[in-house]
């Protein structure tokens, strides 16, 4: 028997920012609830039900608060270990936590977020995956998964209210662009296509966001790459419309940074790209430098959604390219991690071994900088995959983390969070700030402990180098632009996470 | 004079109006009727055009990682065209040839799996490639291949026999394929963006209800083997997209003859066809039975018995005793 999750939770009493099951989006069958997920919904719902009448606020505004989001890592501490520098003040009294937490002592890059073009969708109808994905569900994230969860003004909300993060870099969802319909007319807008996030709307979205803001707060990439025109009778790049979208997406979109899919053909090529194709990839390097751009943002690892091209996502690419063109900048999206949580053989072996720390793609994007140390311009960025890993398998996430740390450098490593895929990117913000690598795997592998100046670093000092954000300037004007004055007015008037989420669980759990 | 003639072309304009006001059911019931006597009436075709524009597999998975992504590359499919790696016994069998190594190495594609695979290389061509001469039999003498010893590359068959069915896209004119295998855009076609709010608007999609034609015109464009296109005169049909006429271009020898000397998978699915697209009795389509991403034929034992059980189970018997064939031969497919 079935029953909806929201309803479930309103019968048992729960209201959780994390999961504590499975939730189904009426295309598999839930997972019954595990017994430890189980002892950590009812460990929330008891501080919860404890904290909440202790400061005499109603359950919702509590979990929808940070006392909430506190409660779930003592809760996750309680059953699954203490991974968590969380103490019991911070679920009772929020100067605890913002005495502890300072807003304003990280200043947030995100350089990896997205939203979702979808208008107009009917009723309870959810079209993207991701808030709804077993894995999520299990890590006891508790998202709201309604087609306007997706969307633009939700990207605003939960990326500037109700999280801590100062700048994002709006990053591309492959699609290609089509310059002109079969009778030669050129086309704008919706008309382009590109998919569920083109350059056009990203270049679109960062205008609205910046003239509300008034001030500087979103960057945009722009998705054109080197596959994405073919000239099918010589078999080639079509470099002549390669070159003029990389020219729009330069002068017209003003974009950043490319962000590429190796393992996507929307050209219709017959075949993904490698980053070190001299004839193919090194002329489109050649064009960005023209254009005076030197970024290239390149989603590396978690290929299983790809079909025959999976392995054009492997990171072995990258040294020849970087070591060829060392005045670009390349940025591996997820560190190159091949199997996410999502994947059910996600850390057996062949993918993770913990006597040596070896995880499936990173490690070899690991020996190359291990084989190259002067080799200065490939920037390890790691969403998706430390906010996953952090409450799936805290073991793995140490090495993720302390690996790309004591490899490539504490200045090298990039905050992205995936987010709005996985609901507002404020508790992955706290994951970070409470995560620690333990004493016991810094001795055995040599990783660090990551201190503050780290994590600052990390969350946005790194990035605000690459995107030349001048960082000092920004904290001296971003609170007083019209995007922090409305952040105060929405908390001030009650604005809050929302926790609800509309899946589907077994009724006898 | 002027008033007079405005009020004719004014009786005429509205003569006319009622007129096709009055008709318009009598000429609908006659395009109706000239549809069921003629199977090639209905819908639209690509015979010859340019490729349609269509959005890749990886595009589509994207967002449909969830429940197609992990089934899909085990999909049988899916697996149409799919990459060589050393392990593979089918490459196996070719290395251990005199000089085979080298040619192990030049095979980047395998087609086939279960029965009978062959040997592919990309060609420099767009969306061209070559055929190795011999053909692995997985389950001959624990794997045997046949013609062993001196192999020779074939660069015109597979473009022109095969590719129809093992490929996405294949260009009218070059015969050159878009991707390997098959992509989401063979059976779904051209889908807009807009189907992630609006389901319905994609064909194949669960929340639509396909006309029973075009249903089974989609799954025969591959599944009735032995037809051939009239205007190139191959063996797949000529830039077929789903929602197209497939019995307009492409030729199929229906008769009772024809599919007395089949094997009863492909009876069935000849007679099927038949049925639905010739016959027009639309109650039993492919999909009454079969579950594509599933991979699974459960549903055909809740269908009320008729006539077309008889093709594979004999009256009498218990149903799990059913007449499939030990061993599969097609002459299109060279086996």
């Amino acid at each position: 028997m079935w029953i909806p999750k929201w309803k479930r939770d309103e019968l048992k009493g729960v209201d959780s920012p994390m999961p504590t099951q499975v939730v189904s989006n009426e295309e598999f069958i839930p997972r019954p609830q595990s017994k430890k997920q189980k002892e950590v919904e009812l460990e929330i719902a008891k501080i919860a039900e404890t904290n909440s009448k202790k400061l005499g606020m109603d359950r919702r505004s509590f979990m929808g608060s940070s006392l909430g989001l506190a409660a779930v890592f003592l809760a996750q501490n309680k059953v699954f270990g203490n991974y968590w520098d969380v103490d019991p003040e911070e679920a009772l009294n929020k100067d605890v936590y913002e005495e502890k937490w300072p807003k304003s002592e990280y200043f947030i890059i995100d350089v990896q977020t997205h939203f979702a073009d979808l208008p107009n969708l009917p009723g309870n109808f959810a079209m993207l995956p991701f808030r709804n994905m077993e894995w999520v569900r299990n890590m006891g994230l508790d998202l709201k998964n309604s087609p306007d969860a997706y969307s633009f003004h939700n990207f605003v909300k939960e990326i500037f209210f109700d999280s801590e993060t100062a700048m994002c870099v709006i990053s591309g969802v492959p699609g290609r662009e089509i310059d002109k319909d079969p009778k030669g007319k050129k086309l704008e807008g919706k008309d382009r296509k590109g998919g569920i996030l083109p350059s056009w709307l990203m270049a679109q979205s960062r205008e609205q966001i910046n003239q509300m803001a008034g001030s500087q707060r979103a960057l945009s990439q722009g998705n054109c790459a080197p596959n994405h025109y073919w000239d099918k009778k010589n078999n080639k790049p079509d470099f002549t419309q390669l070159f003029e979208q990389m020219d729009r997406e330069k002068e017209q979109y003003k974009i950043s940074s490319w962000k590429w899919y190796c393992h996507f053909d929307p050209g219709r090529s017959g075949s993904g790209f490698r980053l070190d194709d001299e004839k193919m990839t090194y002329p489109a390097y050649e064009h960005t430098r023209k254009l005076g751009l030197k970024t290239i943002s390149c989603h590396k690892g978690y290929a299983s959604q790809s079909r025959e091209l999976g392995h054009f996502a492997h990171p072995g690419d990258v040294e020849k390219a970087a070591l060829d063109n060392p005045d670009l900048t390349f940025v591996v999206y997820h560190s190159a991690l091949k199997h996410g949580p999502s994947e059910p053989e996600f850390d057996k072996g062949g993918i993770f071994d913990p006597t040596t720390g070896d995880l499936a793609w990173h490690a070899d994007l690991m020996k190359m900088k291990e084989r190259n140390p002067k080799m200065n311009n490939v920037y390890p960025e790691i969403g998706s995959a430390f906010g996953t890993l952090a409450i799936v398998h805290p073991e793995m996430c140490m090495h993720f983390l302390g690996r790309n740390i004591k490899t490539y450098g504490v200045d090298h490593v990039i905050w992205g969070t995936d987010c709005l895929w996985w609901g507002s990117p404020q508790w992955v913000i706290d994951a970070f700030k409470r995560f620690q690598i333990s004493d016991e795997l810094c001795d055995k592998f040599g990783y660090s402990k990551l201190t503050k100046e780290d994590k600052a670093k990390i969350f946005g000092l790194n990035a605000a180098k690459i995107y030349n954000v001048d960082v000092n300037e920004k904290r001296t004007n971003l609170p007083k632009d019209s995007l922090s004055k409305l952040k105060v007015a929405y908390h001030e008037s009650g604005g809050n996470m929302d926790n609800a989420a509309f899946g589907w669980v077994r009724k006898d759990v | 004079m002027r008033r007079r003639l405005w009020s004719m072309v004014a009786g005429v304009a509205a003569l006319f109006f009622v007129l096709s006001i009055s008709l318009h059911p009598f000429t609908n019931t006659l395009q109706a009727d000239a549809e069921k006597d003629d199977p090639t009436a209905w819908g639209t075709d690509h015979i010859n055009q340019e490729v349609p524009e269509y959005t890749t597999g990886g595009e589509c998975l994207f967002c449909h990682r969830d429940y197609v992504g992990p089934r899909w590359p085990k999909n049988l499919h899916a697996l149409t065209m799919r990459g060589s790696t050393p392990e593979d016994p089918a490459i196996q069998a070719i290395t251990s040839q005199p000089n085979g190594k080298l040619l192990a190495d030049e095979v980047t594609i395998l087609l086939g799996a279960r029965d009978y695979v062959r040997y592919l290389k990309k060609l420099p061509a767009y969306g061209k490639a070559a055929t190795l001469s011999g053909t692995f039999h997985p389950k001959v003498d624990g794997g045997k291949l046949d013609p062993a010893g001196e192999q020779h590359w074939d660069d015109d068959l597979f473009n022109n026999k095969c590719a129809g069915c093992h490929a996405t896209a294949v260009d009218p004119e070059t015969a050159g394929f878009g991707s390997p295998g098959l992509d989401c855009f063979v059976c779904h076609g051209i889908v807009e963006a807009e189907h992630a709010g609006k389901p319905e608007i994609t064909f194949f999609s669960p929340r639509r209800k396909d006309a029973p034609r075009a249903e089974v015109a989609t799954c025969s464009q591959c599944h009735l083997r032995g037809g051939i296109a009239k205007s190139n005169g191959r063996p797949y049909p000529n830039n077929f997209v789903p929602e197209d006429n497939l019995l307009r271009d492409f030729e199929v020898d229906f008769s009772e003859q024809n599919l007395a000397q089949m094997d009863v998978i492909e009876r069935h699915i000849f007679a099927n066809a038949r049925d639905v697209l010739v016959g027009n009795k639309i109650d039993v389509t492919c999909t009454s039975c079969h579950s594509i991403h599933g991979e699974s034929t459960k549903k055909h034992t809740e269908l009320s018995e008729t006539n077309d059980c008889k093709i594979c189970h004999e009256p009498g018997k218990a149903m799990s005793d059913v007449k499939l064939p030990k061993t599969r031969h097609n002459k299109t497919c060279q086996y």
